[in-house]
């Protein structure tokens, strides 16, 4: 048994390693994704199943039911914030999602393939100002 | 030398079939057990991992095939019982790379249990993801990234702990 706790010895070090480099990556992906995203944006664009389905202005309170073959989720948009407010997917993961505001930011429901979007740009905007 | 070979994964076919529905018996225990445990952070795919437990040791004492076999038939079930279709799609693809690195990782022979499970948890919901950008055909998902790595390097160092204390006793 000697022989097998020396090798625990020096295989416990490779570990600590690995350990530190996973939280060391974890730790620049979050400085990395956590930098960019404290603009406010103009509008959630929803997609479903990569499909483009609604643009949602984030100055106007609204509620939009996007109902799909895959099943309904209720996106609330208030104050500038975007929530997912109900959906009968199992998981539920997007209705528990914080509601998000800034540029970059997204909600993804997977059961139903929807995914909310937070962009700043008005891609109309050139045009309207060009007019 | 690792003398319980002998016993642990006899020759004979059906000592083959044994072990194997032994083995998957135990994982489904822990994905059951996993469903107990209410573990709510708003993340698709966040979970433990005990499963992987079985996956893990099983690396260390039997041959890579009869593994794979396990963890596939693992995941199969348990998402019948306990999940939807779409959940198999996504251990599938976890399960499958998380395996390959895991094996590789192993192979190396300088990491113990520990270590490849690290390795393991990470990769595996590296895989998740990649299914899950292909699923919303978008790359919105990768915002969870640096959660996933994160959390697959917690959870992978929790169940590798265990793994490794099951190592030393077997």
């Amino acid at each position: 048994m000697s022989s097998k706790k020396e090798k625990n010895n020096s295989t416990l070090k490779n570990d600590l390693f690995i350990l530190i480099v996973f939280l060391m990556i974890s730790g620049c992906l979050f400085i990395v994704f956590g930098r960019s995203s404290k603009e406010d944006g103009a509008y959630a664009l929803v997609t479903v199943n990569g499909e483009e389905y609604a643009r949602l202005d984030l100055d106007k309170d609204t509620d939009i039911i996007v109902s799909t073959d895959k099943g309904t989720n209720t996106i609330h948009v208030s104050g500038g914030e975007v929530y997912v407010d109900s959906a009968d997917c199992p998981d539920q993961i997007c209705v528990n999602h914080v509601a998000v505001r800034y540029d970059g930011e997204s909600i993804v429901c997977l059961p139903h393939k929807l995914v909310i979007e937070i962009c700043s740009e008005k891609e109309g905007d050139v045009d309207a100002v060009s007019q | 030398m690792r003398s319980h070979n002998d016993i642990i994964s006899p020759k004979s076919p059906a000592g083959y079939v044994a072990i194997s529905g032994f083995l998957v018996a135990v994982a489904l225990i822990f994905s059951y057990i996993e469903t107990l445990i209410p573990f709510a952070i708003p993340i698709p795919g966040a979970k433990l991992g005990l499963a992987n437990l079985v996956t893990l040791t099983g690396l260390f004492f039997l041959a890579p095939g009869q593994v794979f076999i396990i963890m596939i038939a693992r995941i199969i079930l348990s998402g019948f019982m306990f999940g939807t279709f779409s959940t198999i799609i996504y251990s599938l693809a976890g399960g499958i790379i998380s395996f390959a690195v895991m094996l590789i990782a192993k192979k190396t022979k300088i990491l113990s249990p520990l270590g490849v499970s690290i390795l393991g948890g990470v990769f595996h919901n590296m895989g998740q993801l990649i299914v899950a950008c292909l699923v919303v055909k978008s790359y919105a998902p990768t915002v969870y990234l640096p959660y996933l790595v994160l959390l697959g390097t917690i959870t992978g160092s929790l169940i590798g702990l265990i793994g490794r204390t099951v190592d030393s006793h077997l």
